[in-house]
């Protein structure tokens, strides 16, 4: 399993923050990201991680921080790694 | 009626990444025309199974244009409008705020959009059976350089996105030049831009047969086709009295537009609707054909269309054809389908500026069918007062624009 820092890097670098700023605390309004960044950081996190967020998993509005992230991808790789 | 004028260009193309590489290569007479050696095609057609050649742009960097964020969604053909509108803002030195935001229109010209984009989704989907990026769509639709130019310049008057093959940025100056003559905007970013086409395109190129398949010889007897260009072309239109109370650099002024449609053959063009749109922009600019004294013309290579415009500018200009200097720049930069129409008249713009008439190179054995003055392999300084920049399309359509030296 994946451990919670290798976790973090993988969205601060999908979200392209800018360096220093991405904290868990972050909002990802303050990291200029935008609905559009977010659906692509997304799509970039499920291809490096090999997961995928459906339905249910959480909705755009959830992803508020950069810790909420954080959190629905580990949730993500918990629900994957049951499964595998 | 409103005075327009442009006051400032800007371009990236195979000729130069800025206008002023561009017009220094046009009038050396230097070619953007090399084989296309793009790692894509030998990995969706095989190594060694693309004898393609281009006029590509060379060493553009993405990345020291745009951040990561932003170059996620924008396709490259963005890009280049991007880069091309800042030269030509920054040049104009036109700042969009307050009430001038609202009175400033995008208008823009686009071919086929994202297409790399469109063909990677493709490629991925079918080809690879991954799933598609989320951005795709943002990226290839036909209005994203226009948007993403609105949005960069904060330009909140209309934006239109004008899409008609090879005349796409013709026209787009055109309607742009007409929004700001008729008072529904005061200033207008306008152009056009095109990337290469992507391998699954340029096999329907080759599939139509109309691709040259070493270099690109408009209204030479020798001459095979076409060869594929790509950049971008903008320009900042505003009214005189705009860019008189601001101070700004006064280029040239656009004084006609005209089009026409062929309501013929998708492909073979019609002297009668070239000459139709020659004639409009003349009637529209009041200048009688005697007025005119270099026509960019639209001058692909092919044997049609050469042999076909040379007829419609006989037809119409008559006696005064033979003191016309002609040239087709596409010889240089290729045809870069919906940027072409904005680069020639970049090109056009810089020779009345100038006073000099850019060379149709690569012009090795006169055609007894053209035999008009088509400025062979060298440029040559002539006072320029009238300028036309002609663009014809698939699907029969036509647009050419008048331009006068400023004085």
């Amino acid at each position: 399993m994946i451990n919670e820092d290798a976790i973090f890097q993988t969205v601060v670098r999908a979200l392209a923050a800018p360096a220093g700023q991405a904290t868990p605390e972050a909002t990802l309004l303050s990291l200029g990201v935008s609905s559009m960044d977010l659906l692509n950081s997304i799509f970039v996190i499920e291809s490096e991680l090999g997961i995928n967020l459906l339905a249910g998993d959480a909705d755009l509005d959830d992803f508020q921080t950069v810790g909420d992230t954080v959190r629905i991808v580990r949730q993500m790789l918990e629900r994957a790694a049951v499964a595998s | 009626m409103r005075r327009v004028v442009v006051t400032g260009v800007g371009c990236i193309s195979a000729l130069g990444r800025d206008s002023a590489g561009f017009w220094q290569s046009l009038c050396e007479g230097r070619s953007g025309i090399a084989p296309l050696c793009r790692d894509v095609d030998s990995e969706r057609l095989g190594a060694g199974d693309h004898p393609w050649i281009g006029a590509a742009v060379q060493g553009f960097d993405p990345a020291s244009h745009f951040d990561e964020r932003r170059r996620a969604v924008l396709d490259l053909f963005s890009q280049f409008a991007l880069v091309a509108a800042r030269e030509a803002v920054g040049r104009s030195g036109l700042e969009l705020a307050g009430a001038r935001r609202e009175r400033t229109a995008v208008v823009f010209g686009t071919s086929v959009g994202g297409d790399q984009s469109r063909d990677d989704a493709s490629y991925q989907g079918y080809g690879e059976k991954r799933r598609t990026p989320p951005l795709t769509i943002l990226r290839t639709m036909t209005n994203a350089a226009t948007s993403h130019l609105s949005i960069e310049f904060g330009a909140t008057g209309p934006s239109y996105t004008v899409s008609d093959a090879c005349a796409s940025s013709t026209h787009a100056a055109g309607l742009a030049f007409q929004l700001i003559r008729h008072g529904l905007a005061d200033a207008a970013i306008t152009g056009g831009s095109e990337t290469l086409p992507s391998t699954g395109l340029l096999k329907g190129w080759e599939a139509m047969r109309v691709m040259a398949p070493d270099t690109c010889r408009p209204f030479a007897r020798t001459r095979k086709g076409i060869v594929l260009g790509e950049g971008a072309g903008v320009l900042v239109l505003e009214t005189l009295s705009s860019a008189r109370r601001r101070g700004a650099p006064i280029l040239a002024e656009v004084i006609g537009y005209g089009a026409s449609s062929d309501a013929g053959d998708l492909v073979v063009p019609s002297a009668r609707g070239i000459g139709a749109a020659l004639r409009e922009a003349l009637r529209d600019a009041r200048v009688a054909p005697e007025g005119v004294d270099y026509i960019n013309a639209h001058g692909t290579g092919t044997r049609l269309n050469d042999v076909t415009e040379t007829r419609a500018i006989q037809e119409v200009f008559r006696d005064a054809a033979r003191r016309l200097s002609i040239s087709a720049t596409k010889s240089m930069h290729g045809h870069a389908i919906g940027a072409t129409g904005a680069l020639e008249l970049i090109a056009t713009i810089q020779a009345v500026r100038h006073g000099v008439v850019p060379p149709t190179i690569n012009y090795d054995e006169p055609d007894p069918e053209c035999d008009l003055d088509y400025t062979p392999n060298q440029a040559r300084e002539r006072p320029l007062e009238i300028a036309l920049s002609s663009s014809f399309g698939f699907g029969g359509v036509n647009g050419v624009l008048a331009v006068r030296r400023f004085q």
